[in-house]
């Protein structure tokens, strides 16, 4: 039982190591990474300073303003897994069929390659962004030991989430081959309704109480809310665990009557 | 002159061949046009979120934000559909194509350029312009100023190219898999905003290293400062000397090109 489990593990860890190997071929990479992170911090902070020469009303600090938009872009480096581009290509180019044929479902292999990916990006895109921040611009980033392990579970259930968006735009593709059209609604989405660029309790009025009733915010807004300013952590981990459970419901039911159906174009 | 009309020819012979391929999808065509519009048309939205929370940017209105932001997604997008191609560079180091354009006896900048037009660019290029028009009768700007966005937007472009050429000149030396495409979407990030609003380094850096400050906010004070005449002449110098300092520099970084073999 014990073995079985371990050799299960050590093959999605290969996967694992498969993706982010793909990323570690070019030193100079990681120099363009820093210098990538530093225009971004310095944009941030220089807007956000002019903006905050006025008084501003609203729920975000200069600072908390600061912290969140920067906090943001570390996210977005490595919590998405691109499920929907993957499986995109793996439509169009046929090679879904020799995908189906492993040992472990294609989703799971899209789940730990690209979780090796992150792992990459979050080593070489995120630190340099946050090292950037905390000593070039002075962006503090000083939490308790509870409110940072509420925020790592809340976050990494976004990136669950995200990841169960993502494969559900990817099956979207079976119909369309043209995954354009659903790759620029997930981006419209991500900014707008998720709290990718700006705390959702900043927006307008009128906008934000749409966007509330939407699942999105959970993406970003949620982890990041809670890290920053706090508030009710298991209310928002439990919307969380539900939208997931029927996001989840949704996703294996369409896999399920969609493979079913499925016709390999040519390869 | 006998130059300019072999070029001229090659160019519009390339153009219809991509304009021709991209028709083939004309479905493709239109949902890139339109996804592209809807991107950056979001983006702008935080910038309007973010004038909800006050009236003006360091004494920019939103009116004036507005004007910049569009006449910055115009060029970006003048760039987009045009030159998009010179950052392909690494591509072309990779697969071996790059030896083939060697080969040729015509520029080699000109046929990188040639050899793929973008269609994605077209929906900034028309968001742009349309923020632009919105924003110059809001502002109640003077008509016969108008005719000056031509000429500014395509000067504006031209910093665009040269900081593209400064650095896929980085991929002779190192064969191909570098992110500039990140590192150059920040870069432009910087002529969304007026440079006033950053620190004085940033700044000069922005006025005399990487002249951004060229492609959007100095042809924008041509239109929403009280003097017209010093940036209407400086826009196009700037520009151009940009463009020929990186044109040199890519040129000669081709010396250090060995061809991958493939």
């Amino acid at each position: 039982m014990l073995q079985k489990l371990s050799a299960r593990l050590k093959l999605r860890a290969a996967f694992a190591r498969i993706g982010f190997a793909r990323n570690q071929v070019y030193a100079i990479a990681t120099y363009i990474n820093v210098l990538t992170a530093f225009l971004f911090v310095a944009i941030q902070y220089f807007l956000w300073k002019a903006v905050y020469e006025n008084s501003v009303a609203g729920a975000y600090s200069f600072k908390e303003m600061l912290q969140y938009v920067v906090a943001a872009e570390i996210l977005s480096a490595c919590i998405h897994t691109n499920a929907d581009r993957q499986l995109g290509a793996m439509v169009r180019t046929g090679s879904l069929a020799h995908v189906m044929l492993k040992p472990v479902s294609f989703t799971e292999q899209i789940f730990f390659e690209s979780l090796g990916v992150n792992i990459y990006r979050g080593i070489f895109v995120a630190l340099p962004l946050l090292l950037c921040a905390v000593f070039a611009f002075g962006v503090e980033y000083r939490f308790g030991f509870f409110e940072l392990a509420g925020f790592f579970a809340l976050a990494g259930l976004s990136y669950v989430f995200i990841y169960l968006f993502e494969l559900l735009l990817g099956l979207v593709s079976f119909f369309s081959i043209n995954t354009w059209g659903i790759n620029s609604m997930k981006l419209a989405v991500l900014t707008i309704f998720s709290g990718r660029f700006l705390p959702i309790s900043v927006y307008p009025e009128q906008v934000r109480a749409a966007v509330d009733c939407l699942p999105f915010k959970i993406m970003y807004f949620a982890p990041l809310n809670y890290l920053i300013k706090g508030g009710d952590w298991a209310g928002v981990l439990l919307q969380q665990c539900l939208w997931i459970a029927g996001l989840f419901l949704l996703v294996s039911f369409l896999q399920g009557a969609l493979l079913k159906k499925t016709v390999i174009q040519g390869g | 002159m006998n130059m300019l009309s072999k070029y001229l020819k090659l160019y519009l012979l390339a153009g219809s061949n991509n304009l021709k391929s991209l028709l083939v999808y004309k479905l493709d065509f239109i949902i890139g046009l339109v996804s592209m519009f809807l991107n950056n048309a979001m983006r702008f939205l935080i910038l309007v979120f973010i004038f909800n929370l006050v009236d003006n940017i360091k004494g920019w209105s939103f009116d004036q934000m507005l004007f910049l932001y569009g006449f910055s997604t115009m060029v970006t997008g003048l760039w987009h559909c045009f030159f998009i191609n010179v950052i392909s560079l690494p591509y072309y180091i990779r697969t071996g194509e790059f030896d083939r354009f060697l080969l040729r006896p015509v520029n080699l900048l000109f046929q990188i350029t040639i050899d793929s037009l973008d269609e994605d660019g077209w929906g900034e290029l028309l968001l742009g312009l349309a923020l632009v028009l919105v924003a110059y009768s809001r502002l109640g700007l003077p008509l016969w100023k108008l005719p000056l966005l031509v000429p500014l937007a395509l000067s504006g472009s031209a910093i665009f190219i040269a900081v593209s050429l400064l650095l896929s000149s980085v991929s002779f030396i190192s064969v191909g898999g570098v992110p500039v495409m990140e590192l150059m979407g920040k870069l432009f990030e910087f002529t969304k905003y007026p440079v006033n609003i950053f620190s004085q380094s940033l700044k000069v850096i922005l006025t005399c290293v990487i002249p951004l400050g060229f492609a959007a906010y100095y042809p924008g004070l041509v239109f929403l400062g009280p003097e017209t005449l010093p940036y209407l002449i400086l826009a196009p110098v700037v520009s151009a000397a940009y463009f020929v300092f990186a044109y040199f520099v890519w040129n000669y970084s081709i010396k250090f090109y060995v061809s991958s073999g493939s």
